[in-house]
């Protein structure tokens, strides 16, 4: 199977699902048993579970009902903390909408994240590749995983979706435990990226924040957050390129510095349509182009709501080594970045580039971007 | 539409080649009961652990990873029964589901640590920090090597609906209703997956 086709995976596969295995281990199954036993008797020995159909709506309704409630309070809480200016509040982030998606609480326990559970600090969101949880006003989209550190929600690199080579420059730690200290404002860790890539996510505010007394209070998007300057940043390995997009007659006109390392073999012009990280091995990731000359620095593509633009540049062996911030072009003047862009394009025309191909990144496929709703590239 | 039963298929054809021994309880028989017995869930313990064990340990090729996840997977089955309703694929497929995120999980829960420890400077023990890689191949023809842990570096979803066709054992249709799609929707994501599976094999070659 050195080139393989695909009936001879079909057949390797097959072979493989009708292979022998080895049976499991009888003492860890009778383990296993004794422990379910065991998980059992603690479950029943909490308060029962209603067993009927009409039984369990009155339950779900009455969480519901009671997470309402807590929400609120949390909200009136949180506001009032807000407007007695304490900087220094420790409560825990409150999950303002969720689905397909879980939370590892720091004891390591596993619940589900629903709207209105508190999230503490230390404890790990994870959504599901069809799910998202939006928090303290930031979406954490399908197949990623979110960090509560010091009452702010950071997102995590993709674990499930390696980066390939220049994954470690991009990487978040996912263990509170292992992130240094770093002053309020600052997030410990992450690229400097991080900002501009969460710009979109903040678009989404907690309607729990709407009872306080002062509206004023009402959305605090993180977009005050100062640069990271009193942190040492994160060592990066790939070249950082400057550059920008603009709007304009419902195109987003990318430019960016040239890379002007001898091992530049080209550019790519990736783009994800949810908001997230654009990656080239995310499925989500569009590679909207690929440019071998060197000096063709900027593109133009298509506007659609939400999307997000990085370019990098790749040496001969597709290793990432340099790359540019990820951009997130709204229609909105750029002076007012927490500005929700909500217009939509009709426009319809395809990626335009007067480059030549280059080898392929990690997407065989160059794709033209969706002109109303993201690529249905993994459903 | 007619649906077709599981659980009622099972008490049928146990009634039938049973004689004059009552019937053992079908799967939805024992998920009802189970909520509140102990017994009830051992027994569908007893019932489908060998499947899903089996399916766990061709995916990773590991028994001994695959004895840990599908304990896991019974443990997380048992704490959400509550939640758990009825529908065409039944409590197996129910289990092979919850079975294949736990391993998901496992290999994105690893490789998050290994980053975690390269960051921090720890000596790594092995050669890549993919989680793929961590895939078991002890003993295993190359092959099956290749196809493990090229499957394992595509989308869950896409692994998913590889693993549920050709790993679990069941057919098109039984594979669709575990994965909540519509039976044409189903083939569009196989032909998808195997698209982005033979994309893998070709990098690794």
């Amino acid at each position: 199977m050195s080139r393989p086709n695909r009936d001879e995976i079909r057949r390797a596969l097959d072979a493989l699902g009708t292979s022998d295995v080895a049976a499991p281990d009888l003492t860890a199954l009778d383990a296993t048993e004794a422990r379910l036993r065991s998980v059992h008797a603690h479950m029943a020995a909490s308060p029962s579970a209603p067993t009927t159909t009409g039984a369990r709506f009155a339950a779900r309704r009455a969480i519901v009902g009671s997470a309402l409630a807590s929400a609120l309070a949390l909200g009136a809480l949180l506001a009032f903390a807000m407007t007695r200016n304490d900087t220094t509040t420790t409560l825990a982030l409150e999950v303002t909408a969720a689905e397909h998606a879980y939370i590892i609480l720091p004891d390591g326990s596993r619940i589900p994240a629903t709207a209105g559970v508190a999230v503490p600090n230390g404890a790990r969101l994870v959504v599901d590749e069809d799910g998202s949880v939006t928090i303290d006003g930031v979406v954490i989209g399908p197949g990623e995983t979110g960090t509560v550190i010091d009452g702010k929600v950071s997102i995590d690199d993709d674990a499930s979706d390696p980066d390939g080579p220049n994954r470690t420059s991009d990487e978040t730690p996912t263990n509170p435990s292992a992130v240094p200290t770093a002053p309020s404002g600052s997030d410990p860790g992450r690229d400097p990226d991080d900002t501009q890539d969460s710009t979109p996510r903040t678009t989404a505010s907690s309607p729990t924040t709407t009872t306080a007394g002062n509206p004023t209070t009402t959305t605090a998007p993180p977009t005050t957050t100062t640069p990271p300057t009193t942190v040492a940043p994160a060592p990066t390995e790939i070249t950082r390129l400057g550059g920008g997009t603009r709007v304009v007659d419902g195109q987003v006109r990318v430019r960016w510095d040239p890379y002007l390392g001898d091992d530049f073999a080209g550019y790519a012009v990736l783009a994800r349509y949810d908001g997230g990280r654009p990656r080239p091995a995310n499925p989500q990731t569009v590679i909207l182009a690929r440019i071998r000359g060197r000096d063709v620095a900027q593109f133009r593509t298509p506007f659609v709501a939400g999307m997000t633009i990085r370019v990098i540049a790749v040496d001969s062996d597709r290793t990432v080594v340099a790359s540019t911030r990820v951009f997130a072009p709204t229609l909105e003047p750029r002076t007012d970045p927490t500005t929700t862009t909500t217009a939509t394009t009709t426009t319809t025309p395809a990626a335009t580039t007067t480059s030549a191909t280059m080898p392929v990144l990690a997407q065989s496929t160059v794709a033209a971007p969706p002109t109303s709703r993201p690529p249905n590239r993994n459903p | 539409m007619v649906v077709v039963d599981p659980g009622a298929a099972d008490d049928a054809v146990a009634s039938r080649s049973s004689g004059g021994t009552p019937p053992p309880p079908g799967d939805r028989d024992l998920v009802a009961r189970a909520r509140t017995d102990a017994d009830a869930f051992a027994e569908l313990y007893r019932r489908h652990v060998h499947d899903v064990h089996a399916y766990i340990t061709r995916r990773c090729g590991s028994p001994t990873l695959a004895d840990d996840i599908t304990a896991a997977a019974f443990e997380r089955a048992l704490r959400n029964l509550d939640g758990f309703e009825w529908r065409d694929a039944g409590f197996r497929g129910w289990l092979f589901r919850i079975a294949g995120n736990e391993l998901v999980d496992h290999h994105r829960r690893i490789g998050a640590e290994r980053r975690r420890d390269v960051r921090l400077g720890a000596r790594r023990t092995e050669s890549a920090d993919d989680p793929a890689d961590l895939v078991t191949q002890a003993g295993d023809d190359a092959t099956a090597a290749r196809l493990r842990t090229a499957l394992a570096r595509i989308a869950p979803r896409y692994q998913e609906a590889v693993a549920l066709r050709h790993l679990s054992g069941l057919d098109p249709g039984e594979a669709a209703r575990v994965m909540n799609v519509s039976k044409p929707t189903y083939a569009v994501l196989l032909h998808r997956a195997m698209k982005a599976l033979e994309r893998e094999l070709e990098a690794g070659s």
